[in-house]
């Protein structure tokens, strides 16, 4: 026991603080879900605009499918993939609304509020992983 | 009736089960009000269901991040003996 854990020690000593069990904290994944946060929060003030809210249900809705995509390219990632497969099942409503007909502004305004908090909770997570 | 049920678990001491409470009667006043149409409020009602799918998994990220931590310090501490 004490053998295996001054190799798992000397391993740790050379690579600093090590991941055992998830993937590292990665800049690319935290950038993506900051700017889908940044983007819902912004977002409200267009709710009654829906020509600007079609396109900007869009470009949600490609940041979300964009982060799935990184986050599904880090090894150990399971908990964020699966998280931001929810997150696209939300951005998707979004979508589909705009494209097919007008969404009232409460609903904007309810829709862009889930989307910020969902994408902040999972914001905070990404920002603790390990170094 | 329905609603008043759903309010109880607002105190709940649990904040996902908190924020899910709430979340669920903000849109049902909403709808009620008619600030929401029937298909608006049926999309809303499950997003909740995936918010909730994205916290447990955040919480499961948690876990497995303390536990990280806790196994770092023992591998310290073992380089101690």
């Amino acid at each position: 026991m004490y053998r295996l854990l001054s190799i798992l020690a000397v391993a740790s000593m050379l690579s600093g603080c090590a991941s055992y069990l998830l993937a590292k904290y990665d800049t690319g994944e935290h950038v993506l879900i900051n700017d889908i946060r940044m983007s819902a929060e912004t977002g409200k003030e267009y709710c009654t605009d829906s020509e600007v809210m079609k396109a900007l249900s869009v470009q949600i809705y490609r940041k979300s499918i964009s982060f799935k995509n990184y986050a599904s390219s880090l090894d150990h990632n399971d908990d964020v993939i699966k998280a931001a497969e929810s997150l696209v099942d939300i951005t998707t409503g979004l979508k589909s609304r705009y494209s097919s007909d007008s969404a009232s502004a409460e609903y904007c305004k309810m829709k862009l509020s889930a989307i910020e908090s969902t994408s902040a909770a999972m914001q905070l997570s990404i920002a603790r992983k390990p170094r | 009736m329905i609603k008043d049920q759903i309010e109880t678990y607002i105190d709940y001491d649990h904040n996902l089960i908190k924020e899910i409470a709430r979340r669920a009667i903000e849109i049902e006043n909403k709808f009620q009000s008619k600030m929401i149409n029937k298909s608006e409020y049926e999309e809303l009602m499950s997003d909740i269901k995936s918010q909730t799918d994205v916290s447990l998994s955040m919480k499961d990220l948690a876990v497995k991040e303390s536990l990280n931590k806790l196994i770092d310090a023992l591998i310290t501490a073992a380089t101690l003996v």
